[in-house]
């Protein structure tokens, strides 16, 4: 039978890979508007490490304290994508 | 033990799905999972849920968190029912303010799906202490 928290992790992954694309997009000049920018970061900051991926939780959890003390977004904003992209390809990262 | 009735609101599907199986890991616990506030709102205004306690996200589009919490005390059915909010570690600091409104207590997201049942019972059981 297959595990019921496996399949939902699957699909927090697939979510996770169109997050990756508008974080790259942003980083790239396609700017999110700030709702939708903390929304992001926000629900990667509160589902990753249910789903097993606390470094996902920690990077979202640091973009998304910087954009509310507008501290030093970018940086943050790189470590989120990096740490995402090595999950868009395999589970394991 | 009669069942404890948990209403669980929050608008993200894959986690309202993981901790509806989280909850239930403990069989004494049932739950109904809302998407929205307003749809929170409509089950108990008509009758149809009956929460002994709300589990509650915060940042959710449209109505927040809070909001629903503002709401739920003019309801009849859940006037005195213990709402406890969940929310990611970037609100946590908050705590403060969200016992001030009212909540019985704070559960920080990410939360560890083997365990949250029993983190809800602790926090239910320990009372809104700051």
């Amino acid at each position: 039978m297959t595990d019921p928290l496996q399949l939902l992790r699957e699909r927090f992954l697939a979510r996770a890979r169109g997050d990756l694309a508008a974080v790259e997009a942003h980083l790239a000049g396609e700017t999110l508007a700030f709702d939708n920018l903390r929304l992001l970061v926000h629900r990667l900051a509160g589902a990753g490490g249910t789903f097993g991926y606390l470094d996902i939780s920690e990077a979202a959890g640091t973009a998304e304290d910087r954009l509310l003390t507008d501290g030093d977004l970018e940086p943050a904003l790189i470590e989120l994508r990096d740490t995402l992209a090595r999950y868009a390809t395999s589970p394991d990262g | 033990m009669s069942d404890l009735k948990v209403l669980y609101v929050d608008d993200e599907p894959d986690i309202r799905e993981v901790a509806t199986i989280s909850l239930e890991l403990d069989p004494a616990i049932k739950v109904r999972a809302a998407e929205s506030g307003p749809q929170a709102l409509e089950w108990v205004a008509s009758g149809d849920c009956r929460p002994d306690v709300v589990l509650l996200d915060v940042m959710m589009p449209g109505m927040d968190g809070p909001s629903v919490l503002k709401a739920l005390r003019l309801l009849e059915p859940t006037r005195e029912t213990p709402v406890v909010f969940i929310t990611a570690r970037a609100q946590s600091h908050e705590r403060h303010r969200f016992l001030d409104l009212g909540a019985a207590g704070v559960i920080t997201k990410p939360f560890d799906p083997m365990t949250l049942a029993t983190e809800l019972r602790a926090v239910m059981a320990a009372g809104p202490v700051a």
